[in-house]
């Protein structure tokens, strides 16, 4: 079946920029929220949106036919909260090392500081408690509806381990929520 | 016929309709028998409600206009990029043109320089037309 959006992406290719502009309306609150949810920070994550679709703006000529165009554009926004968690990661390690500031590492690597703690919602922490590769996978589920085949491309797995996170991740969330 | 536990571990692609249509038969049937099943399904799909019930966050005003602005501006610079390129190819072809004088068009061209036959070769602008014959 061929995707609709390949048009919107053509046109941006030439350089329509109300093409783009339609995309970034499609794409903009859905984004911000994977990106949200996926670092657990407001104010980063609308830089970070902002950036996938300069990037999506840059690369329109060289997109792939074959590809989703929604698993395409999640795919440059997972990559890219990904890379902000890993440079977080190394930051906060350096930080440690000079000046001994005290953070909270999360199970997976993910970290916030103690004072920042700001999502209240019971099932938002738990969310953050998540390792982040169960977190993004359950999350282009349950908020993007996307189809395991979908979340594979986006995440660059197989199907069957897709599977298998998402699995892990509601049981995690589901003895999360029970003991509360 | 399947039991708790083949169910238990398919239960969560069951509820997202990935399994294999033989599986989701037998994942129905068994939940249709089985409360403690069903009651893990139930929980399940709750913990989907509650993602779903959180807070939405939208962009702040002007996200997508100050994005397009920005796209503009990127057009508009590239363009600017393509102007000294310009610049230099027509340099170039006037070069070329100055170098290699373009040959006659037409044989009626040629029969037109024949009238310039009899310019004294000590003319400076023999040495032209002896090129382009």
């Amino acid at each position: 079946m061929v995707d609709p959006e390949h048009d919107l992406i053509d046109a941006i290719a030439r350089g329509d920029v109300d093409a783009f502009e339609r995309l970034v309306r499609r794409y903009r609150n859905p984004l911000l929220n994977f990106i949200c949810r996926y670092l657990g920070d407001r104010p980063t994550s609308e830089d970070l949106t902002q950036e996938v679709f300069l990037r999506i703006y840059r690369a329109a000529g060289r997109f792939e036919p074959r590809t989703k165009v929604s698993s395409w554009v999640f795919r440059i926004a997972y990559n890219l909260a990904m890379n902000e968690l890993k440079r977080r990661r190394r930051f906060l390690a350096l930080r440690e090392d000079i000046d001994g500031t005290e953070v909270q590492v999360m199970e997976d690597g993910s970290f916030r500081e103690r004072e920042s703690i700001d999502m209240k919602e019971e099932i938002a922490t738990a969310m953050a408690g998540l390792p982040e590769s169960q977190r993004a996978a359950l999350l282009l589920r349950v908020n993007e509806e996307m189809s395991y085949r979908e979340i594979a491309d986006v995440m660059g797995l197989s199907v069957a381990g897709v599977e298998s996170l998402i699995f892990r991740a509601r049981r995690h969330l589901k003895n999360t929520l029970r003991k509360h | 016929m399947l039991t708790c536990s083949d169910v238990l571990e398919g239960i969560s692609a069951y509820l997202d309709g990935e399994t294999e249509p033989a599986l989701s038969d037998g994942i129905s049937r068994h939940l249709a028998e089985c409360s403690a099943c069903r009651t893990e399904a139930e929980r399940l799909s709750e913990v989907d409600l509650a993602l779903k019930e959180l807070p939405r966050y939208e962009v702040t005003p002007g996200f997508t206009t100050a994005l397009a602005e920005a796209v503009r501006e990127s057009a508009a610079s590239r363009r600017k990029l393509d102007w000294p390129s310009r610049i230099f190819a027509r340099i170039s072809g006037m070069f070329e043109e100055f170098v290699h004088p373009p040959g006659p068009q037409s044989s009626e061209g040629i029969h037109a320089l024949e009238e310039f036959d009899d310019v004294p070769s000590s003319f400076m602008g023999h040495a032209y037309f002896s090129i382009l014959n």
